[in-house]
């Protein structure tokens, strides 16, 4: 019975494995043979859109942060 | 302890450039969520059905987009804007979605010419209506292009589209109005009063419906402790701002037993607004008018400002001189304008017609290596200097490998 379990498990991994590498083998070519043919499909992308930018650059090396000791100390 | 990377930009590191791919944070932003669904509604538009006016609509919307994001990544990568930089190495002319696209870095010239040229065509846009806020309207491109033209030190421009958008939505939110209040919240390490703002993250009607946005855009980091030199620009008595956005006992947050860190909320814990907002486009005519010669108009201008942010009955803000109102200007953007313009204005600043902005900045802090900060050793000073080739960031290692010697790092 293990010995079928850790079959099953090989095969798992195997076949993940697999559509692992088929992922990044298409992924630039379905990349750019993405099928948009509407005006409500590319309206989307802007719905789905993340509007808060991550930037610490403008808030750490600005002269408005203070980084007190007591947080190098966590 | 706060991570070691956000650190690195607190000290302005550059010297562990090529060991680590860190400073990535706003190149993944502003390329992956911004400018490829733009590229890609670029690539599209003509291609698809629809109808022709929203299809408009939709490509000034793509070109916002764009352009917003490709200031903030200037404002991050490269050197400020001002004629002795104009040959330095700028962004990438990324105008596609295609991986195969040459991505050698064009000097700041064209990159700030590929930036205006997208605020045209934003420009362009047909839509006039501000209630959706998270969508792309003429007000916002006019805001937009203000703030382009006052981070180009070009004051005439900035004030032109400033009042365009004044002129669509001037309304504030009176802080003395009732909208916004401070409640007490429970901590292992005692009470700490927050506003309401600090839940409003999780309502997204109330959140995208603020109604000093011009286009709905926040910037965030992990915490934003307060620096001194912040604490001291505010009237602790009348300031409104402080009172509700200067959180005491912040130390409770990051699991501290500590009530003296003060930090800076706005929406939820790090939120701030970033999409151009009504206080900007005020802030950007006052400081306009200031620095063209008119600068009583321009105290004027801050009145409904200084009015929906201060008790009744504080003194108004006055001027002596032309300096004098640039430099209460210069003030009043870092208490309204908190975190979200301060690097760019100094940036800005460092580089334009006068010398009585500039701004030097010195900090004490640990010495560190390339995995840590020593906190036991001594504290030394780091100083950021007004001509600092660190004020562009560096660009992240893995970027460079992956566009196989296409882009460049910063040379510092």
């Amino acid at each position: 019975m293990k010995t079928k379990n850790i079959l099953y498990a090989l095969a798992a991994a195997l076949t993940l494995s697999s559509c692992i590498n088929d992922f990044l083998d298409e992924a630039p070519r379905k990349q750019s043979n993405t099928e948009i043919k509407s005006l409500e499909q590319l309206n989307g992308l802007f719905i789905s859109m993340d509007y808060t930018s991550q930037n610490p650059v403008f808030l750490m090396g600005c002269d408005l942060a203070g980084v007190q000791p007591i947080f190098t100390t966590m | 302890m706060l991570p070691y990377k956000d650190m690195l930009q607190y000290v302005w590191d550059c010297d562990y450039v090529g060991d680590m791919a860190n400073y990535a944070e706003a190149w993944e932003y502003n390329y992956g969520k911004w400018i490829f669904p733009a590229n890609t509604i670029l690539e599209y538009i003509d291609k698809v059905t629809g109808d022709p006016e929203d299809k408009a609509i939709l490509k000034a919307e793509a070109h916002y987009y764009r352009a917003f994001a490709n200031l903030e990544l200037m404002d991050t990568y490269c050197l400020p804007y001002c004629d002795e930089n104009l040959d330095e190495p700028g962004l990438s002319r990324k105008t596609s979605t295609s991986f195969e696209q040459d991505v050698t870095r064009m000097n700041l010239r064209d990159t700030h010419k590929m930036i205006e040229d997208d605020i045209k065509e934003a420009l362009k846009i047909k839509r006039t209506d501000l209630s959706r806020s998270w969508r792309v309207s003429l007000p916002a491109a006019q805001a937009l292009a203000a703030r382009f033209y006052l981070y180009s030190n070009d004051y005439e421009k900035a004030l032109e589209y400033a009042e365009e958008a004044l002129k669509a939505k001037s309304e504030l939110v009176d802080y003395n109005g009732g909208d916004i209040y401070l409640q007490p919240l429970e901590t292992p390490y005692g009470e700490v009063d927050i506003t309401n703002l600090y839940l409003i993250i999780y309502e997204s009607e109330k959140l995208y419906a603020w109604k000093e946005y011009y286009h709905y855009a926040n910037i965030s980091t992990l915490v934003l402790p307060v620096s001194q030199f912040l604490l001291d620009k505010y009237d602790h008595e009348n300031d409104l701002r402080y009172e509700f956005f200067v959180v005491d006992k912040f130390g409770w947050f990051m699991g501290l037993d500590d009530t003296s860190t003060k930090a800076f909320m706005y929406f939820g814990m790090t939120n701030i607004p970033f999409g151009p907002t009504v206080q900007e486009m005020i802030l950007t005519k006052a400081e306009c008018q200031a620095r063209l010669g008119n600068w009583q108009d321009a105290m004027e201008t801050l009145v409904p400002l200084r009015n929906a942010r201060m008790r009744p009955g504080t003194p108004k803000l006055t001027a002596t001189s032309q300096d004098d109102a640039i430099l209460k200007i210069a003030d009043e953007r870092i208490r309204e304008l908190t975190f979200a313009t301060r690097w760019s204005d100094i940036r800005r600043y460092n580089n334009n017609e006068t010398d009585i902005d500039d701004v030097t900045i010195t900090r004490q802090f640990y010495p560190y290596t390339a995995t840590e900060f020593t906190v036991d050793g001594e504290m030394k000073t780091y100083t950021l200097d007004k001509k600092s080739r660190r004020f562009a960031a560096p660009l992240p290692t893995q970027e460079i490998t992956l566009s196989q010697g296409q882009i460049v790092q910063n040379k510092y």
